[in-house]
């Protein structure tokens, strides 16, 4: 575990000498928000019912707008208890991380349509607490997409407001989730190396039968420290298909704040 | 720019709004879907059809044909709780909150074979010790410990406390009769005290897919290695109560050489439920999944003791527990047969 801490420090350590190098044609900022989610779901390994239910949320991220391209790289972590009609609950946790890149090679960066694509790495666990036994479900996928995003600023009584909006689809990856019954995934074997696990159980992502779509829109307010406070809604869809499906959707609205870095 | 951003806030009020047709419609609180409900998830994941005979499609014509979308909660849950019957499983229950439906016939139509008042007053007497869940008294130079559930949890500290105070005696003598169970953890910990080598002692199996024969390998249940093991020799006593974790825990004892099995086979319980729920609230359970000994025996069916032997009303009302009798006798060498 410390020899991961390490590597991950150094690489952070250099990915900062990077971007600082370049720091002459580039702008850096960091995204800090937080709020709530509303959360909806089904996993068809628990049961037919759906669970609902408020979360709290919170993101981290950074972004890197170069010359030619806007990279975005956010980190988000939410967790709350969801229930179903007859009053059952169950405790939910997401941690997603997610990347985008937006072209703008001959466009100001500040404004109008750009596309590109975008890669959603996302983990969720679940306990249902009203079973004793197989309690505990979880899923995780990896999967690439195009994505778009759409910027306008404009003013409003002698103010700096900007309209930020991002979608994004993944369309094919690959994805790991519990089985027919609890936890462990389908050909998950005890005595097996994480490795060959790994191998047994991964399966693709593949476009149309699984899907994630996102989408979110903020308003920023410019301030005079060149620093934005913005709200922000998110809209998340997912499927994950399989021997059991696993369904999920929700919508955040968190206040978000956007530190420009240099 | 009101004109450009009015479309997408329309557009996302509609899809903030969309849940409930994005998401999997859900089984209505009618009767017949609740039927509906219960019987398919039991149809696609209970693990003992094919060893019990049990034809579940016969079953859901028969129970059915007795629900209508008008019957009265407490008809519907009697014809659910009539049809789970037919499972012939004590880990299958169906919960309604009013009442909690089971089949215990696994242990009721056979002797009880066990007495707590005669276990308290002639053996445990006043000044048995209590080490967590565990009683603990020398009879004879024996030590006998009692341990009346697995849901009890057993520390190694409660743990070591019997091995040490065993190694003071001639043997040891393991009373789990009528323990209905528990957790798995706990039967693992207290095997894990008389072996410092994993040992093997069966093979699991879960359901993986909705067909009859959809399951998963088979995976070896072993008793993790302990530490400070006592190596004398061990009696555990067992009854047609002794259930679930208790009967895992006997199958582990079983397969060590120096431990002995004496009274009745245990009950069973050798499938470990999975929960589900119903539209309407109810919460069942049922085993979805196989344990079989290292011979091909359904734990389910319970796991048979070295020395059958029931307990004598005589013995009883002159104050003895003639099980008890028989392991202090095998223990000492004089037994007989």
């Amino acid at each position: 575990m410390r020899n991961i801490f390490c590597s991950l420090f150094i690489f952070s350590l250099c990915s900062l000498l990077l971007v600082n190098k370049s720091s002459a044609q580039s702008n850096g900022d960091i995204l800090l928000s937080t709020g709530i989610q509303f959360f909806a779901g089904n996993d068809e390994g628990f049961s037919s019912m759906n669970y609902r239910g408020n979360k709290s949320t919170s993101t981290l991220g950074f972004v890197l707008t170069r010359e030619n391209k806007t990279l975005y790289f956010l980190g988000d972590f939410s967790y709350g208890v969801l229930a179903n009609t007859a009053g059952a609950t169950i405790n939910e946790l997401g941690v997603n991380y997610s990347h985008f890149t937006f072209y703008h090679r001959k466009k100001a960066n500040d404004q109008g349509l750009f596309w590109g694509w975008s890669n959603k790495n996302s983990f969720h666990i679940r306990r249902h607490n009203n079973f004793s036994n197989y309690n505990f479900r979880y899923d995780y996928f990896s999967a690439l997409g195009p994505a778009a995003r759409y910027v306008l600023p404009f003013q409003w009584k002698n103010k700096t407001f900007t309209w930020r909006s991002m979608a994004s689809w993944q369309l094919i990856g690959f994805q790991i989730k519990s089985g027919y019954t609890g936890a462990e995934p389908e050909n998950y074997q005890t005595g097996n190396t994480l490795l060959n696990n790994f191998f047994n159980t991964v399966k693709p992502f593949t476009p149309l039968k699984d899907l994630d779509l996102g989408l979110s829109s903020a308003l920023y307010w410019k301030l005079p420290t060149n620093n934005e406070l913005g709200l922000r809604y998110q809209f998340n869809y997912g499927k994950l298909s399989g021997i059991k499906n696993v369904y999920r959707m929700d919508h955040s609205i968190d206040l978000s704040l956007k530190v420009r870095l240099w | 720019m009101v004109r450009k951003i009015f479309p997408y806030v329309i557009f996302m009020f509609v899809i903030s709004s969309c849940d409930n047709w994005i998401l999997p419609e859900e089984p209505t609180t009618e009767p017949l879907e609740v039927f509906d409900s219960l019987w398919e998830d039991v149809n696609e994941r209970y693990s003992f059809f094919e060893h019990k005979d049990i034809d579940w499609q016969e079953i859901r014509t028969e129970y059915r044909a007795k629900v209508s979308n008008n019957i009265s909660t407490i008809g519907l849950f009697d014809v659910l709780a009539d049809m789970l019957f037919e499972l012939r499983d004590g880990h299958v229950n169906l919960n309604a909150g009013f009442d909690n439906s089971r089949n215990w016939e696994w242990y009721q139509d056979f002797p009880d074979n066990y007495d707590q008042n005669l276990i308290d007053k002639r053996y445990l007497g006043r000044d048995f010790w209590i080490s967590g869940p565990l009683k603990h008294q020398f009879i004879n130079n024996v030590l006998y410990v009692n341990y009346r559930s697995f849901s009890q949890d057993i520390s190694e500290g409660n743990l070591q406390i019997i091995l040490e105070r065993a190694r003071q005696g001639r043997g040891m003598i393991i009373d789990v009769r009528s323990n209905g169970g528990g957790s798995l953890g706990n039967a693992y910990t207290l095997a894990s005290g008389f072996t410092d080598t994993e040992v093997v002692v069966a093979k699991k199996r879960v359901k993986n897919g909705p067909d009859l024969d959809d399951f998963s390998s088979w995976e070896n249940i072993s008793i993790p290695a302990g530490e400070n093991i006592y190596e004398g020799p061990v009696v555990v006593l067992t009854n047609r109560r002794a259930y679930s974790a208790t009967t895992f825990f006997a199958q582990m004892m079983k397969e060590l050489p120096q431990v002995i099995l004496i009274g009745d086979q245990t009950g069973g319980g050798g499938g470990i439920p999975v929960y589900g729920e119903l539209p309407n609230g109810w919460t069942y359970r049922f085993s979805t999944t196989q344990t079989v000994d290292l011979e091909g025996r359904q734990l389910e069916d319970g796991v048979l003791v070295d020395i059958s032997i029931d307990q004598s009303p005589i013995s009883t009302l002159r104050g003895e527990d003639n099980i008890i009798t028989t392991a202090l006798q095998v223990l000492m060498g004089t037994y007989d047969g």
